[in-house]
């Protein structure tokens, strides 16, 4: 045996347990789900059914109409949510990169919302939109904007779903904001003053010089915040439960109240999965991206 | 100093043989810790708890109980998720609509040869059972009631002219009519659409006669299902409920008829507290049965129980625990601290005939009846019910689609 083998196989004696204790942490409870998937685990009239039933749950799902709808409106909420809040973490974050007085404390006071929990956020933001008690319908009113006691946000299927949006972005923009502050830090200055001396506007600069600068980051970023949005329902579940009319029912939710309200385990585990599925293919396309794979 | 040479064999047994003794008499001394789920949440019903707690405490010491707060809405969530992790409290409170769900789980344990010796048992009648009684096993002992009622605001009735709480659903919307003022910023109805609204659904179908079962059977008429959801969403449709109604939860219900914004509101027992540390009762309000559908008259009566699961390492020590609180020290300290009626039929009686205000609460005591409880029926209710009737709500259904959703639900639950 060589000396070189030897550490190796020393290296890997000592790794191995480790290695173990990684792969039983982040193996086994996919595992689990992905097993669970396919049998049937549930509570009926009967009694507790369980038995294996292979892809069956997944056959179910595909007749699912409510599947359907759930998942339609948790890319509705996830794409609609990211977008605005890369758009608004851009213009505060190019905002604070001009570093002008007072913009340590204003970055900081910015970012409050993003540490502030889901939980707190639906419960906060329920109360200002409580068209009895909440302080933005007398808002709109005085600007003329509704009339009476205006409208009743978290319980018309119309607007409920902006309304989670718009609670969700003033929670999510800050992580964009302070992601993008970071990575225009990296842009290249002197090239931009060259643009500049060369008559180039602030939007060609933008646009040749920053954003291929920051792009990495906000890609990474609006990935990651992608699947966060789309793996957690908790601001939904507190502001309006999936409802009203299941209007702002997403595809978490939905796989939650199958597990523990209609006791259906095999079944929700299966759009675990599905969900786990879909939450990994962005993350994955992302990192091929050659901007990403450069950064 | 050599280290061996002044630990001698025989010292080091002698002191190993103490340390034995000594924990073992720790253990003899130490008082068995129970863990207890609970799903009580408000500040009065925690005080309650502390001065059950209290009275275990002094009535027995060897028993130290672990409580844990799980809020209402996840309850079954946690529970059902431990319990197939094979964890779990060793007792938990329960109510009848979960009783077979958690049976299915394989959660609970039969309690009926410990009631059979307990004299405890005498003081609580029949009716206090039913809930936590299937084929043969008893499941838990009951410790206070709810009692399903209505408040109404007395003041504002004396105002236009009513003569008193309505007594049929015709004349609740009636007066519900008579007391919505939009100029003024009320509604005659404080209707629950958002969460926990299901049970109001089902009831108000029940009333028109359409159960989801009866003695166990299939019993969902479909044309009475319709005509109770065209009466109870038609009080939101004519503008008597405010219009937050579909995403209008318990908080929101009670804080609209504390504030006055509503006229009457349906809910239990439970929460006279609550509502009297806002209104003056006798004055300002007043409380009185749920009015009776046209079929039947549908009010609530059922009891929180607690029970031993099988999780339990020490069944006796969890019995002594789940049976203590039905006794009168501990029940009535209960009641004190939150206004629960107590299961125990003596001390119900004397704390009814204390406070007129429970008067229909006893009225209802005499023909109120359990809630439908059938394994399934909570997530029906809640993901099935409840979202067919908010589309009616919010004119996204009609009538008929909704019910054909509920019968189709409840089918694929009773199969």
């Amino acid at each position: 045996v060589t000396p070189g083998r030897r550490d190796a196989g020393l290296a890997l004696a000592f790794l191995l347990p480790a290695m173990a204790l990684a792969g039983l942490v982040i193996l086994v409870p996919p595992a689990r789900g992905l097993g669970l998937s396919l049998e049937a685990l549930r509570v009926t009239g009967h009694g507790f059914e369980s038995r294996f039933v292979g892809l069956g749950q997944f056959r179910r799902l595909l007749g699912d109409a409510l599947f359907w709808h759930a998942l339609a409106t948790s890319l509705l909420f996830v794409g609609v949510s990211v977008a605005i809040e890369v758009g608004l973490g851009l213009a505060a974050a190019l905002a604070l990169a001009r570093n002008l007085p007072g913009t340590a404390v204003f970055a900081a006071a910015m970012a409050l919302p993003y540490f502030i929990p889901g939980v707190i956020i639906g419960q906060m933001w329920a109360l200002l939109l409580d068209p009895y008690v909440g302080p933005v319908n007398p808002a709109l009113a005085g600007l003329g904007l509704v009339t009476g006691a205006g409208p009743a946000w978290l319980a018309e299927p119309r607007t409920a779903l902006p309304a989670l949006i718009l609670a969700e972005c003033w929670h999510g923009f800050p992580f964009f904001t302070l992601a993008l502050y970071a990575a225009l830090q990296r842009a290249p200055k002197n090239l931009l003053d060259q643009a500049a001396v060369d008559g180039a506007g602030a939007l060609s600069r933008f646009a040749t010089v920053t954003w291929p600068a920051i792009r990495p980051v906000a890609l990474a970023a609006m990935v990651l915040r992608a699947a966060s949005l789309g793996a957690s329902p908790d601001l939904i579940l507190v502001m309006t439960g999936g409802g009203p009319a299941r209007a702002t029912l997403v595809l978490p939710l939905y796989a939650f109240e199958t597990a523990y309200a209609r006791l259906d385990f095999g079944y929700a585990a299966a759009l675990a999965v599905v969900l786990v599925a879909l939450l990994t293919l962005p993350a994955a396309l992302a990192l091929r991206l050659p901007a990403l794979g450069r950064g | 100093m050599n280290l061996t040479a002044s630990l001698s064999r025989r010292s080091l047994l002698a002191a190993g043989l103490t340390g034995i003794a000594a924990m073992a008499s720790q253990r003899a001394f130490a008082a068995t810790r129970l863990s207890y789920w609970h799903h009580l949440t408000s500040p009065s019903e925690f005080d309650g708890l502390k001065r059950v707690l209290d009275c275990l405490a002094a009535a027995e010491p060897d028993l130290a109980l672990a409580p844990e707060a799980i809020p209402n809405a996840d309850f079954m969530a946690k529970f059902a998720t431990a319990i197939l992790a094979r964890g779990g409290p060793e007792t938990t409170m329960v109510v009848s609509e979960r009783v077979d769900d958690m049976l299915a789980l394989g959660a609970l344990r039969d309690l009926s040869p410990r009631l059979d010796t307990w004299p405890g048992r005498a003081d609580l009648p029949p009716d206090r059972w039913r809930g936590v009684s299937r084929t043969g096993g008893v499941y838990g002992v009951p410790a206070y009631a709810f009692v399903d009622w209505m408040y109404y605001r007395l003041d504002w009735f004396e105002e236009a002219g009513l003569d008193g709480p309505p007594a049929t659903f015709e004349a609740f919307a009636q007066a519900a009519r008579r007391l919505t003022d939009p100029a003024k910023g009320r509604f005659g109805f404080g209707l629950r659409g958002g969460a926990g609204g299901a049970k109001y659904v089902v009831d108000v179908m029940e009333a028109f006669g359409s159960p989801p079962l009866r003695d166990g059977a299939y019993a969902f008429d479909r044309a009475a299902a319709r005509e109770a959801v065209g009466f109870y969403a038609g009080l939101f449709r004519d503008g008597l409920a405010p219009p937050t109604a579909a995403a209008d939860g318990y908080l929101q219900v009670m804080d609209a008829f504390r504030a006055g914004r509503t006229a009457m509101v349906w809910h239990h027992t439970g929460s006279l507290r609550e509502v009297s540390a806002s209104l003056a009762p006798g004055r300002a309000f007043s409380t009185a049965p749920v009015p009776a559908g046209p079929k039947a008259h549908v009010a609530r009566v059922s009891y929180a129980c607690n029970a031993v699961t099988t999780r339990a390492d020490d069944p006796e020590a969890a019995w002594r625990w789940v049976r203590f609180w039905a006794e009168p020290a501990p029940a009535r300290a209960f009641h004190e601290a939150t206004g629960f009626l107590p299961a125990s039929a003596s001390l119900a009686e004397a704390v009814t005939a204390q406070n007129p205000i429970y008067r229909p609460a006893v009225e209802t005591l005499a023909f109120g009846r359990p809630p439908p409880a059938f394994a399934g029926y909570p997530g029906w209710a809640s993901t099935v019910v409840l979202p067919a009737f908010q589309g009616v709500l919010v004119g996204n259904t009609t009538i008929a689609d909704a019910v054909d959703d509920m019968a189709r639900g409840l089918d694929a639950v009773l199969k």
